[in-house]
């Protein structure tokens, strides 16, 4: 084998995908996407949402078990805080609950698929840019490091996540984001040429979120020594 | 003489009997990760086999790449060569530009009988002559007219197949 790199090549890339952008609709065949939450208690289980055609999960072979998930993307920085609680424990913290998270670029494209967007089709398959996998710790947090999403057609801006708890889907959910803070970050450069989400331009117009947005609104706060945003959340479990 | 630029797809197929380490772990990591995808089409658990949960829900398809992503790692560290393909001479290895994932059948609830696929597809190859059951074939385009292409010969086989084609045009001075 000592001519293995005979033939030059380019990177290897794994992945199918021409799923195109009616991204995230509900989807009532899936069985797994009700509303509203469950009121057990003190708290209540963040609202089921479709997991939509954009996972990407995670194995040991994976490599996006990682803090940092922005690959490179440019974009308002995002911190994100996520909190996991379990209703069936006082609402106590959730440790060791492995948490995914994905959501499309500035400009509304996926990694891991070829999608279509504003500026025309991007084969993103070989790609994992904004999505990420992290266990909670000791108290029941779960960091990552982004950019604020940008839109596509048909959603209002929302990040995707996913908790297991010993290999147990409890929920799929997604978080949305305050209306005034996505509007000001959309009017800023690096946002501005794709503009405001003039698609679906409130929650209740949200094929998702129409139902409401109690348990998946998040906190969103200006950092200043980032210059962008400082997203926090808990995500109510049933475990 | 170039007869043909062409791309090959070598299709692997991973098992319970696959050897090697790159083999077993995709082996077991695709089956833990299907079991763990599964639950999100599998309500009430009442489902057993990868057939079952597509035939009562046909999002459940979705499983093939949302499981293939689980591997990513494991296909990076093969550095673009496809696993067990070498020339007759066992000197020469294939490089990959893309590998696809997909379940050809599994069992929730027995492991013994997952099976998955990898399929690779080479970069654009010279097609100079077809010697045999083997093909004599050089990397890149190569012109008829430049100098003597280094070659190798790959023999064919069921899991290699012509994925692209591109008829090499005769120069003439």
């Amino acid at each position: 084998m000592e001519r293995k790199d005979f033939l030059k090549n380019s990177m290897g890339i794994l992945g199918i995908g021409t799923l195109l952008a009616e991204a995230c609709k509900k989807d009532v065949t899936s069985g797994t996407d009700t509303t509203g939450g469950t009121d057990t208690g003190d708290c209540t289980v963040t609202a089921t949402e479709t997991d939509g055609p954009y996972p990407l999960y995670n194995s040991r072979g994976s490599a996006i078990q990682r803090v940092d998930i922005t690959d490179g993307k440019t974009g308002v920085p995002l911190s994100i805080t996520l909190t996991v609680r379990n209703v069936n424990d006082d609402c106590n913290i959730v440790s060791n609950a492995r948490v995914d998270i994905w959501h499309c670029d500035k400009d509304g494209y996926y990694s891991g698929y070829s999608n279509s967007g504003y500026l025309g089709t991007q084969n993103n398959t070989a790609l994992v840019f904004c999505r990420g996998l992290q266990y909670t710790d000791t108290t029941g947090v779960a960091k990552f490091t982004s950019i604020y999403p940008g839109w596509y057609t048909g959603r209002i801006t929302h990040i995707h996540v996913q908790v297991y708890v010993s290999n147990t889907l409890k929920l799929t959910s997604q978080i949305a984001f305050p209306a005034a803070i996505t509007t000001a970050v959309y009017n800023t450069s690096l946002y501005s040429a794709h503009g405001q989400n003039t698609s679906v331009s409130s929650f209740s117009s949200d094929n998702v979120f129409s139902d409401g947005t109690d348990t998946e609104l998040a906190t969103v706060t200006a950092n200043s020594s980032t210059g962008g945003y400082d997203l926090t959340h808990t995500i109510y479990i049933s475990a | 003489m170039t007869k043909a630029y062409i791309k090959l797809a070598i299709r692997q197929i991973i098992d319970a009997s696959s050897h090697g380490s790159f083999e077993k772990d995709v082996f077991n990591d695709t089956y833990h990760e299907l079991l763990m995808q599964a639950q999100a089409y599998n309500p009430g658990n009442k489902l057993s086999t990868f057939k079952d949960l597509i035939d009562n829900n046909p999002k459940a398809n979705s499983l093939h790449y949302k499981v293939g992503f689980c591997i990513g790692l494991y296909v990076q560290e093969l550095n673009n060569i496809v696993p067990g393909i070498t020339d007759t001479l066992n000197r020469v290895a294939l490089p990959f530009e893309t590998a696809q994932f997909q379940i050809v059948e599994s069992s929730l609830i027995n492991k013994q009988q997952h099976k998955i696929a990898l399929t690779y597809t080479s970069g654009t190859l010279s097609l100079h002559a077809v010697i045999g059951d083997a093909l004599l074939l050089s990397s890149g385009e190569n012109h008829e007219n430049s100098e003597a292409a280094e070659t190798f010969l790959l023999q064919l086989q069921p899991s290699i197949s012509i994925c692209s084609f591109k008829e090499a045009h005769t120069i003439t001075a």
